[in-house]
């Protein structure tokens, strides 16, 4: 705000630059020897003037559509990385995250776990109660998730469907099974309400740890399998992976 | 006295004319390669019509200008300035854009270089 008002301060007043400074003092003293040519030179200084202003304020302008674009540009890399329906990360803007995570862990030795969640029965919930029952349910999911005590540097994101992920960086299993225990008792309990009637969804859970080695893809699929272990075994569950 | 109109290209806004109305519009977003080859036949189209019309509406709804656009945004302004020192009717619809919060103070600035009419409008989706 202070950099806006210092630009509009510059356009209402444009810079006294030496030269037409000059300029001015030209007209002075042509107007005092009475210069037959001080019309001549005031049209010119106020010309002058007038680009001088001028060229000001198409810079000032093209500031303005510059942050315009930037403010765009933001605006854009937000979309391409979020999904629309929940406003969390995608899967492709997850995968980034946790590409990055894995990095780390492995340069500095550090343990990071994951998570993968299915919600139970979800196709269910769309044929009976219809699609928008299902987005709130989503939706409801994800705030659930997000008010189960994660730390600033967990993430999460929709893998597709209804299966979701989350990383712990710097969390072993065993604290990563506590989290997502704490998610699958918050979700249990948590009433969704949608056109005026209520109802409940569950979540089986898988959690994996990163293993020296291991691909991104080995430790999801290693928390997927985790997961339809807890789908197999009745659901509503959490099993961390063999 | 025929105009002929633009059609919008990615990098070039839509010009039209409508002699039922004496109303000018340029719509769309503004970054020609070279922006003073692009205006040129506008703004002398512009000085004659400005000879021969009465008055003369410029409608317009650009939400992005690179600077050369700008500069010739003001060579029109310009124009229609000096024509309106003659009598003609010289007028101004800057259309800006309702989500944008700089898009308001921008045609503001606009509106500081000319003494005719000049009226601010919301873009209508």
């Amino acid at each position: 705000m202070t950099e806006e008002l210092r630009h509009t301060e510059r356009i209402s007043e444009p810079r006294e630059d030496e030269e037409l400074k000059e300029m001015r003092d030209l007209v002075e003293r042509a107007a005092n020897t009475a210069n037959p040519l001080t019309p001549d030179i005031e049209r010119l200084v106020k010309n002058h003037t007038k680009l001088l202003r001028r060229f000001n304020k198409i810079v000032s302008l093209s500031d303005s559509y510059q942050s315009q674009l930037r403010d765009f540009n933001l605006r854009l890399e937000l979309m391409a990385h979020t999904d629309p329906l929940t406003g969390i990360n995608n899967r492709g803007y997850f995968m980034e995250l946790l590409g990055m995570e894995m990095e780390r862990a492995k340069r500095y030795g550090r343990p990071f776990s994951v998570l993968v969640l299915d919600l139970d029965h979800f196709k269910s919930v769309n044929d009976t109660r219809g699609h928008a029952a299902g987005d709130e349910a989503l939706r409801s999911l994800c705030q659930v998730i997000k008010g189960s005590g994660l730390r600033n540097s967990d993430f999460i994101g929709r893998l597709g469907g209804e299966e979701f992920a989350v990383a712990f960086p710097e969390t072993d299993c065993n604290g990563a099974m506590g989290a997502a225990e704490k998610v699958r008792m918050n979700l249990e309990k948590s009433e969704i309400l949608h056109n005026g009637s209520a109802f409940f969804i569950t979540a089986s859970i898988g959690v994996s740890e990163y293993r020296v080695g291991d691909t991104l893809e080995m430790v999801l699929n290693r928390a997927d399998q985790a997961m339809y272990q807890a789908k197999a075994s009745g659901r509503n569950r959490v099993c961390l992976s063999e | 006295m025929e105009f002929i109109t633009l059609e919008p290209t990615s990098a070039t806004p839509s010009i039209s004319y409508n002699p039922a109305t004496q109303t000018l519009y340029i719509i769309g977003e503004s970054y020609p390669e070279n922006s003073f080859d692009f205006y040129a036949p506008v703004i002398s189209w512009l000085r004659t019509a400005l000879t021969e019309l009465p008055g003369l509406t410029l409608d317009i709804a650009v939400t992005y200008m690179n600077s050369s656009s700008t500069k010739c945004a003001f060579d029109i302004m310009d124009t229609m300035e000096e024509a309106y020192g003659r009598g003609v009717k010289s007028a101004i619809i800057w259309r800006y854009d309702r989500e944008n919060p700089r898009s308001y103070e921008m045609a503001e600035d606009f509106r500081e270089e000319v003494t005719f009419p000049f009226v601010i409008e919301a873009i209508e989706e």
